[in-house]
C-alpha cells in the first residue's frame, strides 16, 4: 500500500479505515475551503495571526518595551516600520508582540463560555421538563443585559485587569451559546437515530455527550467563530477605556487608548492598532463565514 | 388538437457542475406529446422530475440545459425570453407537486390564492377570477366551495390540500398539466379518489398532462401512453395497455419487483438485476 | 377484540391506550404478537400503526399494559427488553447519525452494552445484510437509502434481538430496492427465528411479509386477517374491503 494509492482513496472518498475517513473529510473540508476566497482569506488572517504571535520574539525588531525617549512619536520609517509612540517605542514591535494579548484573551474566551454553554444548552434542549425551563431563564435574563455594560460591571467589580476583563467578557458571553446549542438539540432529540440509541439502553449522560453535543458542535463553531470578533473589540473597549490590560501592556486596546492623545500630530500611533484590530476581527467574520459553509455534511450531493 | 405537437423535446440535456467533474442528469431525452396523458416512469435519480422542471426552466441556475428541440405548442422554449417564458408557465403550463403543504402559502387564505392564481392567468377581473375559483373549487368535488375559500392551508386535510392544489393549478385553464408525484404523499384510499378527480378534470378541460411517478402499475392504469426513464434517458415508451409487451428488461424487472396481494408469504420476491449495459446503449 | 390462541405470546398488548394530547392515537388496544410469527399492522396515516411500535418500544407514554414474555414492562425500558427487541425505522436518512461513520453507530450498541468481540461481529453483520466492508467507513450521506435501511437492519441486528419492530421499512425507498430489502428480511427471518411486527400502509407489503395483520383505523383494530384470507380477498369490514379494492391500483371510472 503505496502512499500515492492512499492519497487516492482520501481524494476520492473511498476510504479502507477509521482514520482515512476522517482524513477524508478533512481533505473534502480543505477542497471547499480553497474554492472559497473569502473563508481562504480568513484563514489566512487567523493563521497569520498564531504564526506571529507564536514567533513574537523573532519577528520583532525591537522588544515591547524598550523605551527611547529621545525617539518619541517619530512617523513610520525604515526604522521604525510604522513609527514610534509617546515613550519612543517601536510600535510594529507591540503590534506584534499585541497578537499575544489577542490571541490569549480569544482562547480563554472561548474555552470558558463555549464548553458551559454547549453542555448547558445540549442538555436543556434534550432534556426538557424543569431543567430546561430553569436554564432558559436564567439565560433569557443574563441576555436582557447589554454585553458592553454588563462585562463593564463585572469588571468594576472584580477590579481592572486583563484576566478580569476575559472573565468578565466570558460571564457576559454564554447565553447564545446555550440558545444554539439548546436549539440544536431539540430538533435532534426528535431524530429517529437517538430513539434508536435510547432503544439500545444508553444513558442519558451517554446520549448527551457522545450523541447530541457533536451535532450541536458545528453551529456552535461557527457562532463562537463569528464573535471572536466581538470578543476582540470588547477586550480593546476595556483595554481603551482603562478597564482591561494596563499601561504599558502591548495590547492593542491600550496601544488605541494612549495613541488617542497624539491623533492630530502623530496619527500613527492610534492608526496602526486600529488597522491591527480591523483586520483580525475580519479575519474571524470571514473565517466564521467559510465554516457554516464546510461543516455541513448534508450538502454534499 | 393543434398541428404542432403540445409538446416536443428533442435530445434534452442536463448537466451539472459537481467536485468530481460535470454530471448528466438527463442524457438526450426526447418527448413529443398531444392533448394525452403521459406517463414518465423511473426510480429517483432517473431524471423523471428534472424532465417536468426542465419544461418550466426550472432547473436550479448552476446546471447546463441543452435540446436540439425544447418546444411547446410550436414555441420554442430555448430561445424565448425570460418574461415571455413565465408567462407560458402561469398561464399554459401548471404544475401539481407532490406535496401540497409546502406549495401553497401559509399565512394567506384558500381563496386569495386562488384569485391570485387565476389572475395571473389571465382572468381580467377580481369578479371573475372569485367566480372562476369557486367554480373550479366545485369542480375538484369541494363540497363547500364559500368556506374552503375562507381557511388557510393548515386547516385543510391532505387530500383536500392536494385537491386545493390541483384547482390553483387549473383556474388558469392550462393546455398543459405538469403532476410530480401529484398522491404521493397521500392514503391510498385518497389517492384514487384524487386521481378520479384528475382525470375528469383534464377530460372536461381538453388538457394535455405529464404524469411523473414512481409507480410503473399505477400510470399505467391512469395514462394513455408511459415513457420509461433510467439513468437519464428514456429506455422505452409504450402504449399505457401494451405494458405486458413491454421489451426493456429495466420495465420488465420495475413490473415484476413488485409485490403482490397474492404473494405467499416467505416467498422471495424478484429482484432488478441492474445491468452496465442500460447506462450506455 | 383479543385474538387468543395458546402459544407464548413473547409480546402481548392489554387494553393499550396511547395520547398525544386530547387526541387518542391508540384506544384500548389488545392483541399478542406470538414468538416466531410475523405480524403486520396495516392502516393509513393516522391509524396509530406507528404509535404501536413507539409505545411498545417506550418511546411515547401509554395506558394499559405492555407485556414483554409475560412479564409487564414500566416506564422505561431496561437492558434484558433492549437485547431482546429492537427497530428498524421509516426514513434510513434520520434514522443513522449523520457524522458518524458507519462502523462507529455499528460499534454504539455494543459498546452502551459493554459486549465483546466488536471487529468481527461488525465485519460478519454488515456480510449478513449484503454490505462490502468497505462501507464500515463511509458517513452516511455518502451511501445510497437502499443500503443505509441496510446498515439500519445490521445495528438492529449486532444485540441478536429475538423480535423486530419494522416501522414502514421500505416505504422511502424505490420499488426495486424495496424488493431487495423485504427479501435480505425474510432471508434473515428465516436464518435467526426472528419474529416481526412489521407496520405497513401498503397490503401488498404486508401480505408479502406476514402470516396475519391487524387492520387499523382511527387507533383502534377493526379486523384482524390472516395471509390466506387476504389472498383470497375473504375479508368482512368495509374498510378492510375498501383497502383491498384500492391497493389494486386505479380504475377509470368510465
Amino acid at each position: 500500500m503505496t502512499d500515492a494509492t492512499l492519497f487516492t482513496r482520501v481524494r476520492r472518498g473511498e476510504p479502507h479505515s477509521s482514520a482515512e475517513a476522517r482524513l477524508a473529510q478533512l481533505w473534502r473540508g480543505a477542497e471547499m475551503l480553497w474554492a472559497s476566497p473569502a473563508a481562504l482569506t480568513g484563514v489566512a488572517i487567523i493563521a497569520a495571526l498564531v504564526v506571529v504571535a507564536l514567533l513574537a520574539p523573532l519577528l520583532a525588531p525591537y522588544g515591547p518595551y524598550a523605551q527611547n525617549l529621545a525617539n518619541q512619536l517619530q512617523p513610520p520609517s525604515a526604522e521604525h516600520l510604522l513609527g514610534t509612540d509617546e515613550f519612543g517605542r517601536d510600535i510594529f514591535s507591540r503590534i506584534i508582540f499585541g497578537t499575544r494579548f489577542t490571541l490569549y484573551i480569544v482562547m480563554l474566551v472561548a474555552l470558558i463560555a463555549a464548553p458551559a454553554g454547549l453542555l448547558i444548552g445540549a442538555s436543556s434542549g434534550y432534556l426538557g421538563g424543569w431543567f430546561d425551563t430553569l436554564a432558559m431563564r436564567i439565560t433569557d435574563i443574563a441576555l436582557a443585559f447589554p454585553r458592553l455594560i454588563l462585562a463593564l460591571a463585572f469588571v468594576t467589580a472584580f477590579g481592572p485587569g486583563l484576566n478580569n476583563a476575559i472573565l468578565a467578557i466570558a460571564l457576559t458571553g454564554w447565553p447564545p451559546y446555550v440558545r444554539i446549542a439548546r436549539a440544536e438539540a431539540l430538533t435532534i432529540r426528535r431524530s429517529d437515530y437517538i430513539a434508536a440509541i435510547e432503544l439500545m439502553g444508553a444513558s442519558r449522560l451517554r446520549i448527551i455527550l457522545l450523541h447530541v453535543v457533536p451535532l450541536c458542535l458545528p453551529s456552535l463553531f461557527v457562532r463562537l467563530t463569528l464573535d471572536m470578533a466581538g470578543v476582540i473589540l470588547i477586550a480593546a473597549g476595556l483595554g481603551f477605556l482603562g478597564l482591561g490590560a494596563q499601561p504599558p501592556a502591548a495590547e492593542w486596546g491600550v496601544m488605541l487608548s494612549s495613541g488617542k492623545e497624539y491623533m492630530l500630530s502623530a496619527w500613527w500611533a492610534a492608526t496602526f492598532p486600529g488597522l491591527a484590530i480591523f483586520f483580525v476581527c475580519m479575519g474571524f467574520n470571514l473565517l466564521g463565514d467559510g465554516l457554516r459553509d464546510i461543516l455541513d455534511p448534508r450538502q454534499e450531493s | 388538437m393543434t398541428d404542432a405537437p403540445l409538446i416536443d423535446i428533442e435530445n434534452l440535456r442536463v448537466t451539472f457542475r459537481t467536485r468530481a467533474g460535470p454530471h448528466e442528469a438527463l442524457r438526450g431525452v426526447s418527448l413529443r406529446m398531444g392533448r394525452e396523458k403521459v406517463g414518465v416512469v423511473g426510480e429517483s435519480g432517473s431524471g423523471k422530475s428534472l424532465t417536468g422542471k426542465a419544461l418550466l426552466g426550472l432547473v436550479p441556475s448552476h446546471a447546463k440545459v441543452t435540446a436540439d428541440r425544447l418546444a411547446f405548442d410550436g414555441q420554442d422554449l430555448m430561445r424565448m425570453a425570460p418574461r415571455a417564458l413565465r408567462r407560458i408557465r402561469g398561464r399554459r403550463i401548471g404544475l401539481v407537486m407532490q406535496d401540497p403543504k409546502y406549495c401553497l402559502n401559509p399565512v394567506l387564505s384558500v381563496g386569495k390564492q386562488l384569485c391570485e392564481a387565476g389572475l395571473a392567468g389571465g382572468i381580467p377581473t377580481l369578479a371573475k377570477a372569485r367566480s372562476s375559483a369557486l367554480e373550479t373549487l366545485r369542480q375538484v368535488q369541494i363540497n363547500d366551495p364559500e368556506r374552503v375559500m375562507r381557511i388557510y392551508p393548515h386547516e385543510l386535510s391532505g387530500g383536500m390540500a392536494q385537491r386545493v392544489m390541483m384547482a390553483m393549478m387549473v383556474v388558469a385553464e392550462p393546455d398543459l398539466l405538469i403532476a410530480d408525484e401529484p398522491t404521493s404523499a397521500l392514503d391510498v384510499t385518497v389517492q384514487l379518489e384524487v386521481l378520479a378527480l384528475l382525470d375528469r378534470l383534464i377530460e372536461a378541460r381538453g388538457m394535455g398532462l405529464i404524469f411523473i411517478s414512481h409507480d410503473l402499475r399505477l400510470v399505467s392504469q391512469f395514462c394513455d401512453r408511459v415513457v420509461v426513464m433510467y439513468a437519464g434517458r428514456v429506455v422505452e415508451t409504450l402504449r399505457a395497455s401494451e405494458l405486458d409487451r413491454a421489451r426493456h428488461p429495466y420495465t420488465r424487472g420495475l413490473m415484476e419487483c413488485l409485490p403482490e396481494i397474492d404473494h405467499i408469504p416467505g416467498t422471495r420476491l424478484k429482484v432488478l438485476e441492474r445491468q452496465e449495459s442500460w447506462l450506455t446503449e | 377484540m383479543i385474538p387468543y390462541d395458546e402459544a407464548d405470546p413473547v409480546i402481548e398488548l392489554r387494553e393499550v391506550s396511547v395520547r398525544y394530547g386530547h387526541h387518542l392515537a391508540v384506544e384500548e388496544l389488545s392483541f399478542r404478537l406470538r414468538t416466531g410469527e410475523s405480524l403486520g399492522l396495516v392502516g393509513e396515516s393516522g391509524s396509530g400503526k406507528s404509535t404501536i411500535l413507539r409505545a411498545i418500544a417506550g418511546m411515547v407514554g401509554s395506558e394499559g399494559s405492555i407485556l414483554h414474555e409475560g412479564r409487564a414492562l414500566g416506564t422505561r425500558r431496561d437492558r434484558s427488553f433492549s437485547r431482546a427487541v429492537q427497530m428498524v425505522f421509516q426514513d434510513p436518512y434520520g434514522s443513522l447519525h449523520p457524522r458518524q461513520t458507519i462502523e462507529r453507530q455499528l460499534q454504539e450498541p455494543l459498546r452502551i452494552l459493554g459486549l465483546p468481540d466488536r471487529r468481527d461481529r461488525i465485519t460478519s453483520i454488515m456480510g449478513r445484510v449484503g454490505l462490502p466492508a468497505s462501507f464500515l467507513y463511509r458517513f452516511p450521506h455518502q451511501i445510497s437509502g437502499g443500503q443505509r435501511q441496510r446498515v439500519a437492519i445490521a445495528r438492529a441486528l449486532l444485540l441478536e434481538p429475538q423480535v423486530l419492530l419494522l416501522d414502514e421499512p421500505t416505504s422511502a425507498l424505490d420499488v426495486s430496492v424495496q424488493a431487495e430489502v423485504l427479501n435480505l428480511l425474510m432471508e434473515l427471518r428465516e436464518e435467526e427465528n426472528l419474529t416481526y411486527l412489521f407496520v405497513s400502509h401498503d397490503l401488498a407489503v404486508v401480505g408479502t411479509m406476514c402470516d396475519r395483520l391487524l387492520v387499523m383505523q382511527h387507533g383502534r383494530c377493526v379486523e384482524e386477517l390472516s395471509a390466506g384470507q387476504l389472498r383470497s380477498g375473504d375479508v368482512t369490514t368495509p374498510y378492510a374491503r375498501q383497502l383491498l379494492e384500492a391497493s389494486k391500483g386505479y380504475r377509470p371510472a368510465s
